[in-house]
């Protein structure tokens, strides 16, 4: 059956809408009156907010309450999902800001980009986002993602996982400078590579890097410039990131070594950069990454990665200047 | 009735409601998790001294463990959840914690729950780590070798102990060779153990003892030497008895690990003297589980 759909009247394409509340689990035991009836709040300035019913602003097609898709352009529509208690989300196209706001379980799909405070407040369900993320998701300077999980293909803004509490977060391509700043439990995987600060006053946590630096598109420096509140960064080769020797990381990489051998040091510390405030990395095996990384690949938007089941690890620990516990994680080839 | 001209005799053997849960312990290889699984369910055979009943259930592929590694299948059984906690805790604190590269998960699922590593993380003094993936809790214990990994609790459910069958015999070899023969079919079996070295107990107990401090005490109707100064209800010309114990899941499983171990018996023990199987029947003081031998087998 098709889903329950809501389209956006295009007299609403650049008027801020908030859609807190219009969630599967209000529109299953309402009929399609009761749903057209249904509040949502639209600002007509930036000072002034007005209440309107859902009927004003978007066209209902009758389908299944279960599945609820959005059609339209909606880069102006916010808070999508807000409050989900279940049952899914489908929007296809790009979204607003504070996507799955408050969202306690269910599952919400964006196809194409999603702006600032993605997930900021999840507490639980799953997020995916097919395009990139902007500033602050799964962060938030107050409190940020307190569970569930979030799936970016693209990638991520700025200070991504901000005061984040718990839950995990799989970002496929670049991620922005301030991750996992003051980060106080969770975990972020990254496919790709992250710009420097990284993990400033970060208490506990992990992040995973699926790649050694200046492996295949996996990428780790500090821009001089970081980007514009906003910009979401496609390329941090583009924003001037220096990419590590690659002749170590491919001498690293061309060797196998096993329990017992002396460990290369200098070649391990030479791979990957120094991050203020953590420890020198050093390589430790760890048989919880195979559950992790078997989660984070039970999924359409997953990494590609070298072993089936990752333990060999390059393992830095901080923010140390702050006495925090938080890790910072690159998983070696088999 | 008789089986491969062995008699089964019209009887019952007694069984008794427990708790139980499943651990699955995995390890760098089969080696060390089998290591870890068989210290942990030592000196488990019996709840009237050990605190539970224990024992290996099966092998895991690694493919099929959380971890992807080698894994064993052990079940614990005790009379009550606050016991089963004690013990599950206590042992995998000692057995499996301390083992090399192990690590250990609950294996099954269900509502009720007892402590895993929410008791064993203290073990590491404030550097452990929690991870919350797919709404299960692991915690991370820093050891020696690396990191200990531990799910926060496991299920228990309902379970059946103290099902049975004994093995009467001309000699004692044929005994040991009939049980031998029933614990080989038995082990291939899932959701239950044999908690008695190599799952067979030669000191059958009856309920009581003359003795005030005690609660059980040698199945003396059984014992061949006091054949002339008891009520003895070994058949004519048999020497020896052993008696097989299991520990079930359910009842069916229980019944179901039965049928197949005294099949096996009658047909390994046939040319070495075996003369009867029965079952552990204490005039129904033992337990609300009563295994018919002939139902059974039919």
């Amino acid at each position: 059956m098709k889903p329950l759909t809501i389209t956006l009247r295009s007299d609403f394409t650049n008027v801020p809408i908030n859609l807190t509340g219009i969630t599967p689990c209000k529109i299953r035991e309402l009929n399609r009156f009761a749903i057209e009836r249904l509040p949502i709040q639209i600002a007509e300035s930036e000072y002034r907010q007005s209440d309107c019913s859902l009927a004003d602003v978007f066209q209902v097609a009758d389908g299944n309450p279960e599945v609820l898709r959005i059609d339209g352009q909606l880069e102006h529509c916010s808070h999508i999902g807000g409050q989900m208690q279940n049952g899914s989300i489908d929007a296809r196209g790009s979204v607003g800001a504070n996507v799955g706001f408050q969202m306690r379980s269910g599952s919400i799909t964006i196809h194409g980009d999603a702006a600032d405070h993605c997930a900021s407040n999840l507490r639980g369900g799953h997020v995916r986002v097919t395009g990139s993320v902007g500033n602050y998701a799964a962060g938030d300077n107050n409190r940020g993602m307190r569970g569930g999980r979030l799936t970016v293909a693209g990638s991520a803004g700025r200070w991504l996982g901000t005061r984040m509490r718990r839950g995990i977060v799989y970002v496929g391509g670049e991620v922005g400078p301030g991750a996992a700043t003051r980060m106080i439990a969770g975990t972020l995987v990254f496919g790709s590579g992250a710009q420097l600060p990284l993990g400033t006053d970060m208490q506990r946590g992990t992040i995973v890097f699926c790649e050694l630096p200046g492996t295949q598109q996996a990428k780790f420096g500090a821009t001089d410039q970081p980007p514009r509140s906003g910009e979401i960064p496609r390329d941090t080769r583009q924003t001037g990131v220096p990419t590590l020797d690659p002749d170590a990381t491919d001498d690293f990489r061309s060797q196998e070594y096993v329990a017992g051998d002396e460990l290369p040091r200098e070649l391990t510390r030479s791979a990957v950069p120094p991050i203020a405030g953590f420890t020198e990395p050093d390589i430790d095996e760890l048989s919880f990454l195979p559950i992790l990384m078997r989660e984070i690949a039970n999924d359409s938007i997953r990494p590609t990665l070298s072993t089936k089941h990752p333990r060999r690890v390059l393992r830095s620990l901080g923010d140390r200047a702050s006495g925090g516990g938080g890790e910072v994680l690159w998983l070696l080839p088999k | 009735m008789k089986i491969n001209d062995v008699e089964i005799q019209d009887t019952f053997a007694e069984a008794f409601p427990m708790t139980a849960t499943r651990l699955i312990i995995t390890a760098e290889d089969r080696f060390w998790a089998l290591r870890a699984a068989e210290s942990m369910t030592g000196f488990a055979t019996s709840v009237i001294a050990c605190g539970c009943e224990a024992g290996i259930e099966q092998e895991i592929a690694a493919e099929m463990t959380p971890d992807g590694r080698p894994g064993i299948a052990v079940l614990v059984f005790a009379v009550s959840g606050k016991e089963l906690e004690k013990q599950v805790v206590r042992r995998v604190g000692q057995c499996v914690l301390t083992c090399p590269s192990t690590s250990v998960f609950a294996g099954m699922k269900g509502e009720k729950r007892i402590s895993l590593g929410s008791h064993l993380r203290y073990f590491g003094d404030g550097f452990q780590i929690s991870k919350l993936v797919g709404g299960v809790r692991y915690w991370r214990v820093p050891v020696m070798d690396g990191e200990f990994v531990c799910q926060e609790d496991t299920a228990r459910c309902k379970a059946v102990g103290g099902g049975n069958f004994l093995v009467l015999s001309e000699n004692l070899k044929g005994a040991l060779k009939s049980c031998e023969a029933a614990m080989d079919a038995m082990r291939q079996l899932t959701d239950v153990i044999m908690p008695f070295p190599g799952g067979v107990a030669r000191s059958g107990s009856k309920v009581g003892s003359k003795y005030k401090s005690l609660n059980a005490s040698t199945n003396d109707a059984f014992c061949p030497t006091l054949r002339s100064v008891t009520d003895t209800l070994l058949p004519e010309g048999v020497s020896a008895a052993l008696e097989v114990v299991i520990d079930g899941l359910t009842e069916a499983d229980v019944a179901r690990a039965m049928r197949v171990g005294i099949l096996a018996a009658c047909e390994a023990g046939r040319t070495l003297g075996l003369r009867a199987i029965t079952g552990g029947n204490y005039g129904g003081k033992l337990g609300p589980y009563h295994f018919h031998l002939r139902e059974i087998l039919q």
